[in-house]
């Protein structure tokens, strides 16, 4: 996080780490979460949903007696939503707390090393790279490398979550 | 020590003799003797300056005399040891006189007590001199056959070892303290968490103490029980090297040390002092842990102690007479009178004591190691005798995230333990089920136990109300009584935690606001003193707390007045008792402006009562203009369980908490009324409710016919709202979970909870759903075009409800919103 926002700041763009990086796909895309966040993957399973919270906040599941929060990353990504098959997956991450975030399929650990990953290309406005810590380049695919913890920031939820709240206390 | 301290001690002195000649003396009994002498000797310190009223001359001249006649009576060395006694109650008496100031014929008794020792008198005719002190000491030096510890130094028996001498305060009380950087050590950082942790629990017996004290000021037990926590803080602070607080307990338990000692009255004065000390200490401490969370490397920032420690010193330095406290009764004294042991036995115990060496074993140890008593008995007679108990009380210390692990833990064991059950049903294989419930009986008491674990009584949280009651009174200049029952009554240890800041609020309100001052009391011919009362007790499967006084009471005139005022409440609508009263706990409806006039109830009542909303409990208020008021807390007897009920909306289901729930039922269409085709009430024995519709809420589906399913009717701030659900599935206890930061702001569900096929479901929360129901337009059954009710979604991963798309929230504010008024006015049943 903090490489990041000193990215921003210096203008220049940060660079993952080599290392092993969990990848997955959603819709054509492929994605990398380093190995070291991710706590296990568990089959998609019966979602409890809860109310006034954004679309890919899909709900909370039962994960051995604990509670977490389970997001919908193509739903984050604003990509089409999709329905789910037996090759869907929750990863739960450790971002702090634990979260699940849906997957379509979970490919492979790779070893990624710190030469094969290039920072990431400008990309226009619509797409939002701040949490993209930088491009795998493994033989001819690209994997996007995510900084989970900015995608989960829960800030984010937070502030809506805020809006919400705020909305109410007018009434 | 000034002069006149000295003759203070030497009154004081003449004072404890009298009553050590009280009871008979014996010859045997060298503990009081060796006592008696310390006495007689700070008489004659006293009566060396110059004679002045308090101890004459003479007084002296006789009281050195009687230090040598004790010491000889002491070393067994006088010629006429019964004599001896005799002449001691007689001496002490003349003493006493003389310190009145009345003229006395010491001669004689000088010469006869000469004769009872058996040597010409050594000191007799030596006017008292500085020396005089030292005498005595001299002339035991002399004696090589003598055990010297025995004279100087036989502690009584019937009391705890205490230090030889009495704290450096003599020295202390001009030297100015001055703190020197802290550094701590981060390698003892477990140490210091540890000290930290027990410190708190140290400070609560210290402010129940004190405060205990205050009440009781010459009873030398109570003080002696502050003693222990301020010594076992100073130990280890100075064993941590902390080195201010090692000072400061040490200047606190050093005035303790001479008010037990009797050699310092504990005035009000002096409570408020160590009090002030307490509050230092405390700081002292959060700046530790504050560091400890974040070490910056540099000294740990100590907040000022100097002048707090250089008025306990002065203090300290300021003794004065009080002889009125009662004496501690001896031990051997109390297992003699109990026909435990003989006398005899004790006084051979007392005899092996004073030929010990220093530090001699008490006398409990020897009765004990002597066989003559059993351990049960000295340990009956210590606690008979207040000085604690000798043995530790069988406890032990457990981290409480410990704690909660295991409840965690054993609710999953619950619930697994439940779907075997369901699944060995289904086998109808009778051995099976046989075991099964077997095993559900101990998953019960394992669970049950687990729970017990987590309780801890009410009363530590109500004793320390005892000191906001006393802060508060006190600034406030009235007088106010604390009575507490029901301390036994155990709560769960994180109930107990939160709950305590609330019962600060309710208690200093009832101080502040709710009793009057003196002058209005009297006027209302009550006594002036005012009255509150906390009380905890259990009913039914929740607990009650109870903050009573017997102040003004609420005004509910002025109350709904204000409530129109505030546009909370529309002139015309009539409000029960309760409405009116809860709208104290309204946000909103005080804390924009001082509302002390109207009774001041209001200060923080809101965030008090969400507090209490947060543990699933309920606030009701009883008052009666010019009576007084009662505060009723509800809360639910662990947070870690609840008892729920099981509904279904659409394809969720969810829990509301029984606790919160008024009954269910299946409306008639003739119970419902619609406002303009929205707001949908339903009529329940005269009062009207809004009618929420839980699925299109949560948006979980559409409004469905509540005619054709369920209406459950809770309470809700005060309120009464029905909640249109599609069946009532069962009522069962469950393990509830937080559904942690990210979903905190979630309005109408307080938490999660696992059902018994391992699915999550969320509890409902009235108040949030209020809320929530307020800002979304209130879609009605009628409003939606089909008569019939909808179908029941079908479970289906992609379909889930919520899942279509990231807008749905900003929509929902275009609703034009309702205002306040109109909006409480339509829910609690106005005519529109």
């Amino acid at each position: 996080m903090q490489t990041v926002e000193l990215a921003k700041n210096s203008g220049l763009r940060s660079t993952a780490d080599g290392g092993k990086y969990l990848t997955f796909s959603l819709d054509s895309e492929e994605y990398g979460l380093e190995i070291l966040k991710v706590r296990e993957i568990i089959g998609i399973m019966d979602i409890t949903s809860i109310p006034q919270m954004p679309g890919y906040v899909k709900g909370v599941i039962n994960l051995r007696g604990k509670v977490i929060p389970v997001i919908d990353l193509r739903l984050k990504f604003g990509l089409e939503a999709a329905e789910y098959t037996e090759q869907t997956c929750i990863v739960v991450v450790d971002v702090g707390s634990l979260v699940g975030i849906i997957v379509d399929t979970v490919q492979e650990v790779l070893d990624i090393d710190a030469s094969q990953i290039d920072p990431p290309p400008p990309l226009g406005a619509s797409v939002d790279t701040t949490f993209i810590m930088g491009m795998g380049k493994v033989k001819d695919d690209v994997k996007i490398l995510l900084d989970i913890d900015q995608v989960l920031r829960s800030e984010e939820l937070t502030a809506a979550l805020e809006s919400v709240t705020a909305a109410a206390e007018v009434a | 020590m000034s002069d006149q301290t000295a003759m203070n001690a030497a009154t004081e002195a003449i004072g404890k003799l009298v009553e050590a000649v009280a009871v008979p003396l014996e010859r045997n009994d060298l503990g009081r003797l060796a006592q008696m002498h310390s006495w007689a000797q700070k008489v004659v310190e006293g009566a060396s300056p110059a004679g002045e009223r308090a101890v004459s001359e003479t007084a002296g001249r006789l009281a050195q005399d009687l230090v040598v006649l004790l010491e000889r009576l002491i070393l067994d060395e006088a010629a006429d040891p019964d004599a001896g006694i005799a002449l001691v109650v007689e001496t002490v008496r003349v003493i006493a006189r003389a310190g009145q100031g009345e003229p006395v014929e010491a001669d004689d008794l000088s010469a006869r007590i000469a004769s009872a020792i058996g040597n010409p008198p050594p000191a007799v005719t030596t006017p008292a001199t500085p020396t005089v002190a030292t005498a005595p000491a001299a002339a035991v030096a002399a004696k090589p056959t003598a055990p010297p510890a025995a004279v100087t130094h036989a502690p009584p028996p019937a009391e705890p070892a205490q230090p030889a001498a009495p704290p450096a305060e003599v020295a202390a009380v001009d030297a100015k303290y001055t703190s020197e950087p802290l550094h701590l050590d981060l390698n003892e950082r477990e140490h210091l968490e540890g000290f930290l942790e027990e410190a708190v629990e140290h400070m609560d017996a210290i402010e129940r103490g004190l405060l205990e004290v205050e009440t009781e000021p010459g009873n030398t037990a109570k003080i002696n029980e502050l003693f222990r926590p301020f010594h076992t803080i100073k130990g280890i602070a100075g064993f941590l090297n902390l080195r201010d607080i090692n000072r400061l307990t040490h200047e606190m338990e050093t005035i303790l040390d001479l008010g037990r000692r009797n050699e310092l009255r504990i005035t009000a004065g002096i409570i408020d002092l160590i009090f002030a000390g307490v509050d230092v200490l405390k700081l002292q401490l959060q700046a530790i842990r504050q560091y400890l969370a974040e070490p910056t490397g540099e000294a740990c920032p100590q907040p000022e102690v100097a002048t707090i420690i250089g008025k306990l010193r002065r203090a300290a330095g300021e003794r004065n007479v009080e002889t009125d406290a009662e004496p501690r009764p001896k031990l051997g004294e109390v297992l003699v009178a109990e026909g435990l042991v003989a006398a005899s036995d004790v006084q051979a115990a007392l005899e092996v004591q004073a030929t010990e060496p220093r530090p001699p074993r008490r006398l409990g140890e020897i009765l004990v190691e002597e066989g003559v008593a059993a351990p049960q008995s000295v340990e009956r007679a210590l606690a008979q005798q207040g000085a604690g108990s000798a043995l530790g009380d069988q406890a032990i210390r457990v981290d409480t995230r410990k704690l909660d692990l295991l409840v965690d833990a054993v609710g999953e064991l619950v619930i697994a333990q439940s779907m075997v059950g369901l699944a060995g049903a289904a086998l109808r294989d009778e051995k099976l089920q046989r075991n099964v419930s077997q095993v559900t009986k101990i998953v019960r008491d394992v669970q049950e136990t687990a729970m017990a674990m987590r309780m801890v009584p009410i009363g530590q949280t109500f004793h320390k109300m005892r000191r906001v009651v006393r802060d508060v009174a006190r600034k406030a200049g009235k007088c106010v009584e604390l009575t507490i029952t029901g301390e036994e009554t155990e709560l769960d240890k994180n109930v107990i935690q939160q709950i305590s800041d609330p019962l600060v609020h309710m208690v200093r309100n009832a101080v502040d606001h709710g009793i009057e001052a003196p002058a209005d009391r009297r006027r209302a011919g009550k006594p002036e003193g005012g009255h509150i009362t906390l009380n905890a007790y259990h009913q039914g499967d929740s607990i009650v707390i109870e903050v009573r006084d017997d102040g003004r009471g609420l005004d509910r005139d002025k109350l709904l007045a204000k409530g129109i005022e505030r546009g909370l409440v529309r002139p015309e609508e009539s409000l029960t008792e309760q409405q009116v009263f809860a709208l104290i706990m309204q946000s909103g409806f005080s804390t924009a402006e001082k509302v002390t006039d109207i009774s001041g109830r209001g200060v923080g009542m809101d965030v008090v009562r969400r507090n209490v909303e947060q543990l699933r409990g309920k606030i009701e208020i009883q008052s009666e203009k010019g009576r007084g008021s009662t505060f009723l807390i509800r809360l639910p007897l662990t947070l870690a369980i609840i008892d729920g009920m099981l509904v279904r909306v659409g394809a969720e289901r969810m829990i509301i908490p029984t606790i919160l729930i008024e009954q269910s039922l299946r409306p008639e269409p003739r119970q419902i009324t619609t406002v303009q085709r929205r707001g949908a009430m339903l009529q329940v024995r005269g009062e009207l409710c809004p009618l929420i519709q839980l699925g299109a809420l949560f948006g979980y589906g559409e409004p469905i016919d509540p005619c054709a399913s369920l209406a459950v009717i809770v309470q809700c701030d005060g309120l009464k709202i029905a909640l249109v659900v599609d069946e009532l599935i069962g009522q069962q206890q469950v393990v509830i979970k937080t559904l942690g930061e990210r979903f905190k702001g979630a309005l109408g569900v307080s938490g999660a909870a696992i059902l018994g096929d391992g699915r999550v479901g969320l509890i409902l929360e009235p108040s949030g759903l209020l809320a929530l129901y307020k800002r979304q337009s209130s879609a009605s059954f009628h409003d939606a075009a089909p008569a019939e009710a909808p179908e029941p979604v079908t479970r289906d991963y992609s379909a889930a409800p919520g899942c279509d798309g990231p807008a749905r929230t900003p929509s929902q504010q275009e609703i034009p919103e309702p205002g306040g008024v109109e909006r409480l006015a339509e829910l609690v049943g106005a005519p529109t």
